[in-house]
């Protein structure tokens, strides 16, 4: 149909080829037809030209008005402007609180009542330390021991170098041991006052009552006093920490299924 | 501003309502640009060249647009969509008055001009324009329907298959008897000797 409008508009009849003829043959038969068609073709164009008038500039400000109108809020401002009912147990603040509250009551339960193992770590602790303390206290004794051995070990050699003497000696030597007797029951006793005093400190009740058994001699005294509390500290903190975990897990999963 | 204005000269008529059915007001401002002139040229042309007539048709069409444009089927042309809307509000129009208009009708408002100051050329041309109106009131409704589509709106066979829901041998059929018809009816008027170029 295309082709056929072509031909008419672009060509005179002259101008027609044997194929363009055969394509027009239904439409016109002669020369007279053919420029017929054509007029009427020349005409339309003509009123198609002539038609192309533009709405009145009322027209388009009434529809404007009516788009605005109709389109005052957005969609998305709809959505926006729909107030959200949220549940009371799904809101946020309840849920921090409950976590707040939660983790100081279980903060509270483990600091006030240490669990048995941590009793036991800080009692054994103790006991160490002031086991600790006796060793050092035994070392020096040994070393003021051997003080007085060496000087038992000179006077010995003195006795020989100078058997006259000897006599004027005895009485002297025997001062000396005596002073010496005195001074082994006077550490004893500083150092029973002194371990008593450590006992107290570390909140034992007595140290006569420590039955150590974990250990056999002063070598094996590994683990120092602040070991200990920070080892004790750890095992306060892993235990918060696991008991909070638990709960936070368990109100995650309980909140939403309300 | 000048890309972001580019991209909306590029847009399809359908993805133009789409974005007018979000609210889009440049997107409608276009479509208007687009179809506003040539539907009030149909309208008046079917309106027996009432212009009110034909203004308040096209405030009711995009009206129906703005207010409903998911009736639009995305998978439709828009141009045969609209079309078709137009051709049905102009025939409830012709079973409300009940009687077509005819050539007795007062003189279309792009006719009324006047002879003063014109050449003998353009007085010429006015009747032939006349003579061609007359002409078309004459043939059957339906033809003049399918030639005033194809020739003044410029569609495409298909297209006008689609927006009058008819099919396209039908189309060509009815063009064929339109020209004829006419081609009879203005036969007393001398064809122009040069070639004519559109």
């Amino acid at each position: 149909m295309n082709k056929i409008d072509s031909l008419i508009r672009t060509k005179s009849y002259t101008a027609l080829t044997a194929a363009d003829k055969e394509l027009l043959v239904d439409l016109v038969d002669n020369e007279q037809e053919f420029n017929q068609i054509k007029r009427v073709y020349q005409l339309a164009a003509n009123q198609k030209q002539v038609s192309e008038i533009q709405p009145k500039q009322e027209t388009k400000e009434s529809l404007d008005a009516f788009f605005q109108k109709k389109h005052a809020f957005p969609a998305h401002d709809w959505h926006k402007n729909e107030p959200k009912t949220i549940p009371f147990y799904q809101k946020d603040w309840l849920k921090y609180a409950a976590v707040i509250a939660i983790s100081v009551s279980l903060s509270a339960y483990f600091l006030l009542q240490p669990n048995d193992q941590v009793q036991q770590l800080a009692q054994t602790n103790s006991v160490k330390k002031s086991r600790s303390n006796l060793g050092k206290k035994n070392i020096q004794i040994k070393q003021s021991t051997s003080d007085t051995s060496n000087k038992k070990e000179a006077d010995n050699e003195a006795e020989v170098a100078s058997p006259l003497l000897l006599a004027q000696l005895n009485p002297i030597n025997e001062q000396i041991r005596n002073s010496e007797k005195q001074s082994e029951a006077s550490i004893f006793v500083e150092q029973a006052a002194q371990m008593k005093n450590d006992a107290s400190r570390d909140n034992v009740a007595s140290f006569t009552t420590i039955q150590p058994t974990n250990w056999k001699n002063n070598s094996e005294l590994t683990m120092n006093s602040d070991d200990a509390l920070d080892e004790e500290k750890t095992l306060k903190i892993t235990a918060l920490k696991t008991t909070t975990t638990s709960v936070l897990s368990l109100i995650n999963f309980a909140v939403p299924a309300f | 501003m000048r890309l972001f204005r580019k991209e909306y000269q590029s847009m399809t008529d359908e993805q133009l309502v789409i974005a007018l059915a979000g609210g889009d007001k440049r997107a409608f401002d276009l479509l208007y640009e687009r179809y506003a002139a040539a539907l009030l040229s149909y309208f008046m042309r079917m309106l027996w060249n009432d212009r009110e007539k034909a203004e308040d048709f096209i405030h009711d069409l995009f009206t129906k647009l703005i207010h409903r444009p998911e009736l639009f089927d995305t998978t439709r042309s828009f141009k045969t969509w609209i079309y078709s809307v137009a051709n049905n509000m102009c025939k409830n129009e012709y079973k409300k008055q009940e009687v077509r208009k005819t050539s007795a009708q007062p003189i279309p408002e792009f006719a009324l001009v006047s002879s003063i100051g014109q050449t003998e050329n353009e007085v010429d041309q006015q009747l032939l324009t006349e003579a061609f109106d007359t002409a078309l009131a004459h043939i059957d409704a339906k033809h003049k329907e399918v030639f005033e589509m194809r020739h003044l709106d410029g569609f495409s066979i298909k297209e006008i298959a689609a927006t009058l829901a008819i099919n396209e041998g039908t189309v060509k059929s009815r063009l064929f008897y339109a020209t004829k018809q006419l081609a009879k009816l203005l036969v007393d008027f001398q064809p122009i000797n040069n070639d004519y170029h559109e």
